[in-house]
């Protein structure tokens, strides 16, 4: 049993010998330049024009969040619409049970203006 | 069961506390204080039917009225069982409570709160009623809870003023309060202590158990529930919440802090004696520790000026008294003197009161004087309970402190001889109280003399009633040497039949001897109070006119020699022994005690400061420490892998 | 029928459902009327459905929910707090002149995540229902949007109560992977496994944090603080309740065989609960803070009893039921009279009493039933406690417990002192609201009635044990 777990631990091993191994040789054989192109955020590319910390509504997040919480779902739907013959009657209804909740979660959404932009 | 009435005589100070506390701000005073007063009348009248029930057939009376906890083995009921003792002591409490109801009516007929005072005064009764009349432990505890907080209610009572320049009166019932729970807390363990051994809360399966079990156990048991009486009863190292529970109001002092509560200790003790005497240690510290008291509180009460604390040190030490007896077995003789107590200490309460009120609130005895003439029924009340606590015959209090000597003297003759000496103490801050406040030169204003009046027609009633009670109360305790039946304690036999069966036969002194004792006893309070009066009732200045007068020149070399005597006295008692004791309250009261108390208080304060220090509002220090918590748990599990 | 068992819950759901679309669809100030009725019949509803369920005793829903007396008492204890919650909920919305209504939806669901913890039949239900519990007390707690100190409260609340679970998380895979299953009934069938002795430990992390034991009682002065008070209550009533519903079922079922060493670890907690709770309130002059550390404290002497359940578990979890039935009632009663007087500070009560009599009166009440004076609901749980402690023989962690709660009778006092005995000062008058003065009434009867007679209840609770036997 506990043999079969040697392997992985060779595997761990390797990986962090050969990343420690990657370090130390670019640390002591590679080149050194300093300058003020050493300090901007790419240093090879399109020159910066402004802050990369910009503003925007909060908004966004908002309709991330709800997106979410649809999204979710569907998590319940595709299993049910697999097993739709087997879960019978009484499936469809627990489905409706679960549709109307989230409606309503929907409703209030609607009713409180979070979908609204401005 | 036609027992159901005894359930009436609680629940109607109960009823009157809920009138009183819940309405009483809208009825007139009159009917607040006839509510008061009435619903502790019928408690009385029951608590005598009951005396007489029992009286007539020797047998307890009892009465459960529902189960209150049923847990597997335990069974606590809310039931009472009124015995022998029960009876006396609900006599007592109804008796003396409802005459300090009435002169409540008269005392505090200026004060606006009257409604909530009647209010605290009924359900302290309640809480000792129960307390009392309990039937188990528990029950016996929320009885003691509630007599604890209804004397801090009342202390505080008048919760504006101040009672010291330090000390305010919301503070000395704070102090009250807190000193009491070091005393619960011995109580409490000793209840669970108890349930744990024997199974049963109950005192009458309690008696019945059977008491031969580990020494230490028992002697835990004992001494934890000694705790808890010291903090009640004001015995060393618990007693100095009593002196300034004196900041509540007059009537107060007499019922709870003299008559009734502080005697729960004594009660509590009786109640269980047939536990305590299979404790020789516990025996021998209650002994001791109730005959230090005794001598103790004396000799502060020697110095006292304020009339209230000169009483409030007298109640300590004669509490001493009864624990001593206690402590040498002579329970009948602690409840006697218990009994005998109330009246006379009641007495003097109110006593003291009328002639505070006399003096406007004036309570410093050397700003008083000569009112002898002036107050002439408060004066005679007062002097026959002076006269029963000194302990002279045939006052009440002579029979009472003469048992407990003299069973002292059977069983440790050190502590009889230390009692002898602090009853003559006792005679001599009496009379000197009793002098300083009647006799001599007045040292009022001229103003202030004329307000001087007699008390009300109640508050004279009253005092007349608990004079003749202090004049009397001894006479059904007379022992046998003096051709009396010694009824008392016969009468409560029954109650401490298994203790003295432990005990085994008390040896009985001859008659001789206690004629011997009661001989000593009367020289040395006789000298005691002779000397108290004699030097507090002259003043010098008179003796020095007397002295130039033509006549009395002739006698000026026996004056002189007065004089001269008065100067040893002064010198002897009142410079060294009364510097001394002054010198050993102030170290031992306010520097020892009040700096233990505040020493505890600081560091618990300062603990508590700098744990709140770890309180840093910061996340991750909060999340850092339930790391810690989580290491410690796991480091632990894995010691046990 | 196994839908009874999801009555209350679903009950619950759907009044805080109704709740938001009465927020969706009612103007003005009269929505706040609706959703606190719809919220009242919805709870009274859960608690008829609940109570209902005594008796049953059996597992549903493939052992996910295991319906017993034990669950379903607490359950009704969990939802009486809620009805209580609610009623003075009321009180703080009117005071704060808020219209969100959300809140109690919030509540609802809140009480729905504790419905569903007290009866957990396996491990996954546990979680859901601690969660969704949680959850919405995060959002309850942060509610008063305006307060930075409330926004505070909630930050520090989700973050650490994210950790916690994080280490619950952790150790009931352990215990999935070492006994392979997540049933509690089975799990304790199980054998004793290293993997076992680890995922306790990192349970009883979760579990000590939300109930609020030292070490893991740092969040709980500065959420009782910044939350709002009716919140706050329901914290210390409500979510402590659900706490130790699942924490004992846990405990006691599935790691009846590690007796052993939750015995130490619980008694040292205890002790370390009951000191640091009581010590630290006394230099507390913010009541709602001094009120956080008494609720430490309680933990603690709860704790006490629960470390005597090695041995004499029936006691143990009688006496814990019956002190979290006592601990619902004084708490809220308190927390609601700081909402009625609308003051937090010591300093703010000088003389309150007598402006308002009744609410003095029962402030009193509650402030004695925490100190444990007898006659009160207090006394009786503390009773319980140390006498099942000192027969289980836990003559230490008892004598630190009475000790400790002779020092709590200071700090309790001195708000009574202040209350009586202080001179008035004048404050903005206390706001009347009749919901809050009923929650009050309530919570004082429910005081006395647990202390004076609670037989009934005690003949309940003890054979709450047996019951998850079964």
């Amino acid at each position: 049993m506990r043999e079969s777990y040697i392997t992985i631990l060779m595997y761990i091993t390797f990986v962090l010998v050969n990343g420690v191994i990657m370090l130390a040789l670019s640390h002591f054989f590679g080149p050194r330049r300093q300058g003020r192109g050493k300090f901007d955020p790419y240093e090879c590319g399109v020159p910066i024009r402004d802050e990369a910390h910009k503003r925007f509504p909060v908004k966004f997040y908002l309709i991330a969040t709800l997106f979410i919480l649809f999204d979710i779902e569907t998590v319940f739907l595709i299993p049910w619409s697999v097993t739709y013959k087997q879960a019978g009657v009484t499936g469809f209804l627990y489905l409706l049970v679960f549709l109307a909740v989230l409606t309503s979660g929907f409703i209030y959404l609607w009713r409180r203006g979070a979908l609204e932009w401005d | 069961m036609g027992n159901t009435y005894l359930l009436f005589i609680p629940i109607l100070p109960l009823i009157g506390f809920l009138i009183n506390g819940l309405i009483g701000h809208k009825l007139n005073r009159k009917v607040v204080g006839t509510i008061g007063g009435a619903t502790v009348l019928g408690s009385f009248i029951l608590s005598l039917m009951t005396l007489f029930r029992i009286l007539g057939d020797g047998n307890a009376v009892s009465y459960v009225a529902f189960h209150w906890i049923t847990i597997a083995d335990l069974d606590i009921t809310f039931g009472f069982r009124i015995d022998q003792l029960s009876a006396v002591m609900i006599n007592v409490i109804t008796g003396v409570g409802f005459l300090i109801h009435v002169y409540s009516n008269g005392y505090m007929h200026e004060d606006k709160s009257v409604a909530r005072f009647f209010a605290y005064l009924n359900l302290f009764v309640f809480s000792m009623l129960i307390l009392v009349m309990a039937d188990n432990i528990v029950l016996m505890f929320l009885g003691w809870e509630g007599v604890g907080l209804c004397s801090y209610l009342l202390i505080g009572f008048w919760y504006q003023d101040m009672f010291t320049k330090k000390l305010s009166n919301a503070d000395a019932g704070k102090k009250a309060f807190i000193v009491n729970r070091v005393g619960d807390f011995g109580f409490l363990l000793a209840i669970f202590l108890i349930f744990m051994t024997f199974g049963t809360l109950n005192f009458e399966q309690l008696s019945h158990a059977d008491m031969n079990i580990a020494g230490g156990l028992i002697t835990a048991i004992t001494l934890l529930l000694f705790l808890g009486a010291t903090g009640k009863s004001a015995q060393i190292p618990l007693y100095i919440w009593l002196p300034d529970a004196m900041a509540g109001p007059t009537p107060v002092s007499a019922l709870i802090h003299a008559a009734t509560m502080v005697t729960a200790g004594i009660y509590m003790i009786g109640r269980l004696s047939f536990m305590f005497v299979h404790s020789e240690t516990t025996m021998l510290t209650i002994a001791v520790i109730g005959t230090l008291t005794a001598v103790f509180s004396a000799t502060m009460g020697l110095t006292q000026n304020d009339i209230k604390k000169v009483l409030a040190y007298s109640t300590v030490s004669q509490l001493g008294y009864m624990f001593m007896a206690m402590g040498v077995g002579a329970f009948s003789a602690g409840i006697f003197h218990l009994m005998t107590h109330a009246f006379f200490k009641a007495l003097l309460f109110l006593g003291a009161g009328s002639v505070i009120l006399a003096c406007h609130h004036e309570q410093d005895m050397r700003k008083m004087g000569a009112l002898k003439d002036k107050i002439p029924t408060t004066f005679w009340m007062f002097a026959i309970g002076s006269l029963a606590l000194m302990g002279i015959p045939p006052f009440a209090g002579f029979f009472s402190k003469d048992d407990i000597l003299a069973r002292v003297f059977v069983e440790h003759k050190a502590l009889w001889a230390l009692g002898l000496v602090g009853a003559g103490m006792t005679a001599f801050y009496t009379a000197r109280m009793v002098a300083m406040t009647f006799f001599g030169t007045s040292k009022m204003t001229k103003k202030q003399e004329l307000h001087v009046h007699e008390p009300g027609i109640s508050v004279r009633f009253v005092l007349i009633a608990l004079g003749v009670l202090s004049a009397i109360g001894g006479l059904i305790g007379i022992p046998a040497a003096l051709h009396g039946g010694a009824h008392f304690s016969h009468f409560l036999d029954p109650v401490f039949e298994a203790a003295q069966a432990h005990q085994g036969g008390h040896h009985h002194l001859s008659h001789l001897t206690e004629w011997i004792l009661m001989v000593i006893s009367i020289a040395v309070v006789a000298t005691g109070g002779w000397l108290g009066f004699d030097i507090y009732s002259k003043e010098k200045s008179i003796r020095k006119n007397f002295v130039k007068h033509p006549i009395g020149g002739k006698l000026h070399h026996i004056s002189y020699n007065k004089y001269y005597i008065d100067e040893i006295y002064d010198f002897v008692i009142v410079k060294s022994i009364m510097g001394g004791s002054k010198a050993l309250w102030k170290f031992f009261d306010v520097t020892i005690i009040d700096g233990f108390v505040n020493f505890v208080a600081d560091i618990v304060a300062f603990i508590s400061g700098i744990m709140r220090k770890i309180q840093t509002g910061h996340t991750n220090s909060y999340a850092f420490s339930i790391f810690i918590g989580a290491l410690g748990i796991l480091i632990y599990i894995a010691s046990r892998l | 029928m196994q839908f009874q068992a999801i009555y209350p819950g679903s009950l619950l759901v759907a009044a805080a459902i109704l709740v938001l679309m009465a927020q969706s669809f009612v103007k003005g100030e009269k929505k706040l009327t609706i959703s606190l009725i719809i919220s009242l019949i919805g709870v009274i509803l859960a608690i008829f459905f609940t109570f209902k369920l005594f008796g049953v005793n059996e597992s549903f829903y493939e052992n996910a929910l295991r319906v017993d007396d034990f669950g379903v008492f607490l359950s009704l204890v969990a939802l009486i707090g809620t009805a209580l919650t609610i009623l003075i909920s009321a009180g703080y919305l009117k005071k704060v002149k808020s219209y969100y209504t959300e809140y109690y939806a919030l509540i609802l669901l809140a009480a729905c995540g504790m419905v569903f913890l007290t009866i957990s039949g396996d491990l996954i239900t546990f979680l859901i229902g601690l969660e969704i519990m949680s959850i919405s007390i995060y959002i309850l707690a942060g509610f008063n949007r305006e307060s930075k100190k409330s926004n505070e409260a909630a930050m520090k609340y989700f973050i650490l109560g994210a950790f916690s679970t994080g280490f619950l998380l952790f150790g009931m895979s352990m215990v999935y992977g070492a006994t392979g299953e997540i049933v509690i009934s089975e799990i304790g069938k199980a054998e004793k496994s290293a993997g076992m002795l680890i995922g306790l430990g990192l349970m009883l992390v979760g579990f000590l944090f939300k109930i609020g034991a030292v070490p893991f009682q740092n969040w709980v002065p500065d959420v009782y603080e910044g939350a709002p008070t009716p919140i706050t209550a329901f914290m210390a009533a409500g979510v402590k309740t659900a706490g130790f519903a699942a924490f004992v079922r846990i405990i006691l079922i599935a790691f009846q065989n590690c007796g052993e060493e939750w015995h130490t670890i619980l008694q040292v907690i205890a002790v370390l609960s009951m000191i640091v709770g009581n010590v630290v309130a006394i230099s507390q002059r913010n009541i709602k803070r001094l009120l956080a550390y008494s609720s430490i404290a309680h933990t603690g002497y709860m704790l006490l009893a629960f470390a005597a359940a090695k041995s004499d578990p029936n006691m143990a979890s009688s006496s814990i039921l019956f002190y979290l039935f006592t601990y619902t009632f004084t708490v809220i009663g308190a927390f609601g009279i700081l909402i009625y007087s609308g003051r937090e500070n010591l300093d703010d009560f000088a003389g309150f009493a007598h402006q308002k009599r009744f609410m003095g009166i029962a402030m009193t009440v509650f402030f004695f039933s925490l100190a444990g004076i007898p006659s009160t609901a207090g006394f009786m749980g503390k009773l319980f406690i140390f006498m099942t402690a000192i027969d289980q023989k836990l003559y230490w962690a008892s004598v630190i417990g009475i000790i400790t709660s002779m020092i709590s009778v200071f700090y309790y006092l001195r708000v009574v002192v202040y209350l009586y005995m202080k001179p008035e000062v004048t404050r903005a008058a206390p706001l009347t609201d009749w919901n809050v003065a009923i929650a009050s009434a309530v919570s004082v009867i429910g005081v006395f009635v647990l202390g004076l007679i609670p037989q009934s209840v005690i003949q309940l609770i003890l054979t709450t044990y047996q019951s998850m036997l079964q």
